[in-house]
């Protein structure tokens, strides 16, 4: 509770953080129920509409087949939020796991964990994902898979530092002589302690593997076309830019650019918000 | 001298464990291909003969440790497979197009270092101003768009609109002549050459795709040298400093930055590989026939050697890359020299 009223209190002064929150509430609304209110079909194509620039009909112009731009970005955004949530939760259970072990136990266990982080970290990440892709089969779990698999070692390193400061201190200790295993400890008392660190280590990579995930089916990777995606959409219309169709990877691009903005910020925000209340 | 030689091969032994994770995973992947790799590594239509031969070269049919036994002894020779599309071995093509990809990078970075460093800098000196302020926007910004869509952008504005900017379409005009070849770098073998056309042929060429490239290593630079020239100015040595009265251009640039500039150099490295990864990308965009988009080629068609290959040597150039800065940042700062 009292993280809550610090989040109140430096969402107050920063009125930046809390106008990137309220963008990416709009997002999520968008995601669950834009679909509901779209006035097109994503996938309904009209050749004679094809490649028509922005009108109110059309706000945001159709593509070269005739869809309507507008509605396929609205599609995209519940396709490319799950795509982030699930990666980014599922890369926040492995490397969580991974970094409290290694950070509680120490010794040999914290050796191999941190080879296999160093391992990670040592490619590129977004070339890592793309050889995981390759290899495991062109499909949206892989995609999913891959974008947690190189997220892993931000979380694995976050969450080992918050042990390594922690395991020493009197509350572990009073748990330990009033009979609790180490898993437990690790487990009730430990992990919760971290959570507020590791959540905004989320949001800093989660515009990331946002990101990750798009460049992916950008370069033809996962998601296969006709299905509305932010990546894709921006890759069917990079052939039209040349000849000056623009409307058709400037929309979806844009909507991209402005969601992972919004998280960036709200993470560098309740950053600042949990450093100013660790100073204190 | 000695000490310097004694530091690298320090820095090469803590390399080792990672390097050989990094085979170990690439092992992994050119394995868990769905189905027979075999089949996989034999491409889009493969006869019988030539699964075969895979298998065989592959030494499916033998123990996992054999199979990784050989396939590092295979590495060590320098063979990481042939290419389906080229017939070529996977590393000669890797060699051919990589001045283009370390062409791109190079400047990339140049350029992110050029405005991020000033901008960190400023960021520091006048904290919580304005210009600070804009410049961590500015900076956020660029961590948050992805180099394709800048890549268009860029296209759509200089070329489209403007008519700045030749057309995406490679590194030279598809008329013009390219030097003869000696170093690769398109820019230095013109001027080898005296021939000053295909300089500013090919700078122009560069131009849209490096900046591209750059926005993406601008975010974390700016930050780190803010945030280290921060540290470095509320240190006491900065302090004892200012109390001799030393003039304050000197403070700040000879003694303030020489030292923050130690963290940037770490960062410089991790920036390496974000652009490495988005020169994939951005390749395709501007069709720079670098090894990025030679990677993309191969994974239209199904050619997992040169993926996988892609894949193994860039991590591998990565590596290098960072014992390279690890033995600088030795040479540079003197308290990493004298612990030794």
């Amino acid at each position: 509770m009292e993280f809550v009223a610090t989040l109140q209190d430096g969402l107050r002064r920063d009125p930046l953080t809390a106008t990137t929150m309220a963008i990416i509430v709009i997002i999520c609304l968008v995601a669950i129920f834009g679909p509901f209110v779209a006035s097109h079909d994503p996938l309904a194509t009209n050749p004679s509409m094809a490649l028509k620039p922005p009108t109110w009909e059309h706000p945001c112009g159709t593509d070269q087949v005739g869809r309507d731009i507008c509605t396929r970005i609205v599609y995209a955004t519940r396709l490319d939020l799950f795509i982030a949530l699930s990666a980014v939760g599922l890369g926040l259970i492995v490397g969580g796991l991974i970094g409290s072990l290694a950070g509680f136990f120490g010794g040999i266990v914290d050796r191999l964990a941190m080879w296999i982080v160093d391992t990670i970290m040592a490619f590129p990440l977004f070339v890592l994902a793309m050889g995981i892709v390759a290899a495991l089969g062109n499909s949206l779990e892989n995609i999913i898979y891959a974008t947690a698999i190189v997220n892993v070692p931000f979380y694995a390193r976050t969450m080992r530092a918050e042990m390594k400061q922690r395991r020493e201190m009197g509350f572990v200790e009073a748990a330990r002589v009033s009979g609790n295993g180490p898993f437990r400890i690790l487990a009730v008392h430990l992990v919760p302690t971290a959570l507020p660190q590791l959540m905004v280590q989320a949001t800093l990579t989660m515009g990331w593997a946002m990101l990750n995930a798009a460049a992916l089916s950008f370069i033809g990777l996962g998601i296969r076309p006709p299905t509305p995606e932010w990546g894709i959409m921006v890759a069917e219309g990079a052939s039209f830019i040349i000849t000056g169709e623009w409307w058709v990877a400037l929309f979806p691009g844009i909507t991209l650019v402005l969601v992972v903005l919004s998280l960036n910020l709200v993470g560098d925000g309740l950053r600042d918000v949990l450093d100013a209340r660790e100073r204190r | 001298m000695f000490p310097l030689l004694r530091s690298v091969i320090k820095r090469v032994a803590f390399a080792v464990p990672t390097i050989f994770g990094v085979v170990l995973v690439s092992f992994a992947l050119t394995r868990l291909l769905p189905g027979d790799p075999a089949v996989y590594f034999a491409g889009a239509a493969p006869t019988p003969e030539a699964i075969a031969d895979i298998r065989k070269a592959m030494l499916l049919d033998r123990p996992l440790l054999e199979q990784f036994v050989s396939y590092i002894v295979n590495l060590l020779h320098g063979d990481l497979g042939k290419s389906l599309i080229t017939g070529q071995p996977v590393v000669r093509d890797l060699v051919a197009r990589m001045p283009a990809t370390l062409e791109l990078t190079g400047l990339s970075l140049l350029i992110a270092l050029v405005v991020s460093i000033p901008l960190g800098v400023i960021g520091a000196l006048r904290k919580g101003s304005l210009i600070d302020h804009a410049a961590r926007f500015f900076s956020t910004t660029a961590l948050s768009m992805p180099s394709f869509f800048t890549g268009l952008l860029l296209v759509f504005v200089f070329y489209y609109l403007l008519g700045l900017a030749p057309a995406p379409l490679g590194r030279i005009d598809p008329l013009g002549l390219p030097p003869p070849v000696k170093s690769g770098l398109i820019v230095i073998d013109g001027f080898l050459a005296g021939d000053y056309e295909s300089v500013t042929d090919g700078l122009a060429h560069l131009v849209l795709p490096s900046i591209a490239l750059a926005l993406s290593g601008i975010g974390p630079l700016t930050r780190i040298t803010r945030g280290a020239m921060l540290t470095v100015l509320s240190s006491d040595f900065i302090r004892a400093a200012r109390s001799y009265d030393m003039p304050r251009w000197r403070l700040i640039y000879v003694y303030a930055f020489r030292n923050a500039m130690l963290p940037v150099l770490t960062t410089a490295g991790f920036v390496f590989s974000f652009l490495i990864s988005a020169n994939v990308v951005v390749e395709k965009v501007f069709s720079w026939p670098g090894i990025g988009s030679y990677a993309l080629e191969a994974l239209v068609a199904s050619d997992y050697a040169a993926v996988q290959g892609f894949v193994l040597s860039v991590a591998l150039l990565y590596v290098l890359i960072n014992i390279l800065i690890d033995v600088l940042y030795g040479i540079v700062d003197v308290r990493v020299r004298l612990a030794e």
